[in-house]
């Protein structure tokens, strides 16, 4: 599956310009988003970024794979100004592991 | 919480034994967590950095792509987009941390990116597209990372768990029974002397 491993998923005018990297890019408007993402994992994708306006909406596939090595789900910011969701989820991941909130702003 | 176990002097044995063993357990797997807990701690302030400079990178370039769709017309971008050849694939290794599968990605590029005239496009349209091909490596070596801080931190999470049964439950219940059989023992010992000292009396009595 040449070219196919990496995918991309957002609202179209948000990942437009990813289609520069040669990546699959999948278009999808709320509420359509988990079953692209589930399609897009049993089709092989290896990495999937999606921004992180559906972070919420894939909270279910995102606690399914975590345990697992493949397939790689990441956020990445919609380049609408900072929304610090992604870091959060960090946060959240880490606190939950160590007992304690190292991941400390620097401000 | 004593165990549920008969006191007799086979399973004190037993008891010495598995003691022993879940001790041993408990330092490995002590140590295990210390090592991930330092690993995790190394992801963490690279993540950061990286996904901070990811942001901003991203937010510029996107905000030249918008400049370029609002300068060219409508169907430009798209037109110019359709004719990127570039193919990205990626591959896919597998490295080991502490027994973790941890993924670890390179990419394989072909092709163009660009492949569309110059006449209909705008020049900020070239730069938000390079910048972006730019990104994406970056944005690999994100994904590799916060996969790897997923997994360990799922990983910490367990051995936690298992240190923690082990230090407060299981290691103090097998050494409170190896005692609670200890002194039965030495009672039923006792008793045993009593019993024997009592008889040897009666017979002596009866002589």
């Amino acid at each position: 599956m040449s070219g196919k491993t990496l995918a991309i998923v957002g609202k179209r005018e948000t990942v437009m310009p990813f289609l520069a990297t040669g990546a699959r890019v999948v278009y999808v408007k709320e509420g359509e988003c988990v079953e692209m993402v589930e399609k897009l994992i049993k089709e092989g994708s290896k990495i999937i970024l999606f921004t992180e306006e559906f972070i919420e909406e894939l909270s279910d596939i995102l606690a399914k794979y975590r345990t697992e090595t493949l397939p790689c789900l990441i956020p990445i910011p919609s380049g609408r100004g900072r929304t610090n969701i992604a870091i959060e989820r960090i946060r959240g991941v880490i606190k939950k592991a160590v007992g304690a909130d190292i991941f400390l702003e620097e401000r | 919480m004593k165990l549920d176990i008969p006191p007799t002097r086979m399973q004190l044995l037993y008891l010495k034994r598995r003691g022993n063993v879940a001790r041993r357990g408990h330092k490995l797997l002590k140590d295990k967590q210390d090592e991930l807990m330092r690993r995790i701690l190394e992801f963490v302030y690279r993540i950061r950095e990286l996904r901070l400079r990811i942001e901003d990178e991203l937010r510029s370039a996107f905000g030249y792509f918008y400049f370029a769709s609002s300068k060219q017309a409508p169907k430009a971008t798209d037109e110019a987009l359709l004719a990127v050849t570039k193919e990205i694939d990626i591959e896919y290794e597998a490295k080991r941390i502490l027994n973790l599968k941890i993924p670890k990605f390179s990419k394989k590029i072909s092709g163009q990116l660009i492949g569309y005239g110059f006449l209909s496009t705008s020049g900020d349209l070239d730069l938000a597209l390079m910048k972006i091909d730019q990104l994406i490596s970056r944005l690999l070596e994100l994904a590799e990372l916060e996969k790897t801080l997923e997994l360990l931190a799922n990983e910490i999470e367990k051995t936690r768990r298992r240190v923690n049964a082990l230090e407060y439950i299981l290691i103090p219940a097998i050494y409170e029974t190896i005692k609670f059989i200890n002194l039965k023992l030495s009672e039923i010992e006792r008793g045993d002397l009593t019993r024997l000292m009592r008889v040897k009396e009666i017979v002596r009595s009866k002589l």
